[in-house]
């Protein structure tokens, strides 16, 4: 039961956060727009709850943004859930520690993976299929936008976080 | 091991997913989805639209508006004029060419439910689709008749229209100028666009206006696509550049009309 409830509280979520990816964060102006809201929830969500369903919660997630994609199905879906994964496997083995720069240091490599996966994926699409063109230069600027503004969130709401839950708190021994 | 099992699985799942999108066994899933998420995005949108308009800061700064937009719809005014003398003329030459009119369109109106998906992309998400008539590469305006962008996704009870700014845009365009240069707006540099392949020896004026050239197909020639801001131009390449401010600010726009088929 608790399980089910866990799973629908997920749901819930995942479909929120999907409508303020899409519908609410063109409010912000350029180039805050570049902002990758998914990818700051989802390391905070690697960092809250630590554990491998983060990389289930991204897979559908960008399930949900590669039904509105402009891009050939599966590009997103493949690099955003992909990438995540790689993370989660850093956050295990590389960046351990807690620490506001150790959260910069996952969205970073979060940002950078997707980032590399969907370039690749889009330039084979450009040979293979002759589908997608892609301009580098505004793709490349885009992405450091966007790199730069949720590195920056990750850390700020880490610092808040930190303040306020114990799990974040570094003075804290746990035994 | 346990790495590897993981990669698999995550691999496994995704691809079959993409396989089973293609082969069209995900629709209904996928129009479920989007259902929720439509629902949601559009009561969004519209609240996100009521933040984001124009608020003034001073009462200077609403006095100023006013005048500015007093002095504009005087402008405006000689300009409508103008362009009543003109049609007419123009209907009356018709007629004595007994001129057969073929480029006659449909016009529908659609609601913006969304906005950028990818950070990467400049798109807006409308609630009409293919239920709808609505096709891949009918183009989207707003105000009667400034270009907003093209459609370049349709599903049933929604699509994606590409913005004019977005990396990937393309559209034949004219200048208004004196030789109508023709030349190709491009995205891909921020707020503005670029019109490019314009013959070196033809003259731009900066505020010359730009409008479709109505080349393409399904797009009809006239539509306002904004000002010339600057000229880029090098002695020793056979094309200038034009830097062009989109006449139409898109993150203010609740609705859109797509063109679609000629009657």
């Amino acid at each position: 039961m608790r399980k089910f409830i866990s799973i629908i509280g997920y749901a819930i979520g995942i479909v929120i956060l999907a409508i303020i990816h899409i519908g609410v964060i063109y409010l912000l102006p350029e180039p805050y727009v570049k902002l990758n809201i998914i990818f700051v929830f989802i390391v905070l969500i690697l960092l809250i709850r630590e554990k491998g369903t983060v990389v289930w919660i991204s897979f559908f997630l960008h399930l949900f943004l590669e039904l509105y994609a402009t891009t050939p199905f599966g590009i997103i879906l493949f690099s955003g859930t992909l990438s995540t994964l790689l993370t989660y496997w850093f956050y295990q083995s590389v960046f351990t520690n807690k620490s506001w720069f150790a959260a910069m240091a996952i969205s970073i490599v979060a940002i950078s993976s997707y980032r590399i996966f969907y370039i690749t994926l889009l330039v084979l699409t450009q040979f293979v299929f002759n589908i997608t063109k892609v301009v580098f230069t505004p793709l490349l600027l885009t992405s450091l936008w966007e790199l730069l503004f949720t590195t920056l969130l990750v850390g700020l709401i880490y610092l808040v976080l930190s303040k306020k839950l114990r799990k974040f708190d570094t003075k804290v021994i746990y035994s | 091991m346990r790495r590897r099992n993981s990669l698999a699985a995550i691999t496994t799942v995704t691809i079959l997913v993409v396989i089973l999108h293609y082969i069209g066994w995900l629709i209904p899933v996928e129009n479920f989805l989007r259902s929720i998420v439509n629902r949601g995005s559009a009561i969004a949108y519209e609240q996100g639209l009521e933040i984001n308009k124009i608020k003034f800061k001073t009462v200077q700064d609403l006095e100023n508006a006013y005048k500015d937009a007093i002095e504009k719809n005087i402008e405006q005014e000689g300009i409508v004029a103008r362009i009543k003398l003109l049609e007419e003329q123009n209907k009356k030459l018709r007629q004595e060419l007994n001129y057969l009119t073929t480029t006659t369109y449909q016009y529908l109106g659609a609601e913006i439910i969304g906005k950028n998906v990818d950070p990467i992309a400049n798109t807006l998400i409308i609630n009409r689709g293919t239920k709808d008539n609505i096709k891949v590469g009918n183009p989207a305006i707003a105000y009667n008749g400034i270009l907003v962008g093209k459609i370049i996704r349709t599903e049933a009870d929604t699509s994606i229209i590409r913005l004019l700014q977005d990396g990937q845009s393309k559209i034949a365009a004219t200048l208004l100028n004196l030789d109508y240069s023709i030349g190709l707006i491009e995205g891909g540099y921020g707020v503005s666009v670029q019109m490019n392949f314009i013959p070196e020896n033809e003259k731009i004026e900066i505020n010359d206006q730009v409008v479709t050239s109505g080349l393409e197909e399904g797009i009809p020639r006239g539509l306002l696509i904004g000002n010339v801001k600057a000229v880029k131009k090098e002695a020793y390449e056979p094309f200038q550049q034009a830097i062009v401010k989109p006449a139409i600010q898109t993150n203010l726009l609740d609705s859109v009309v797509i063109i679609t088929n000629k009657l």
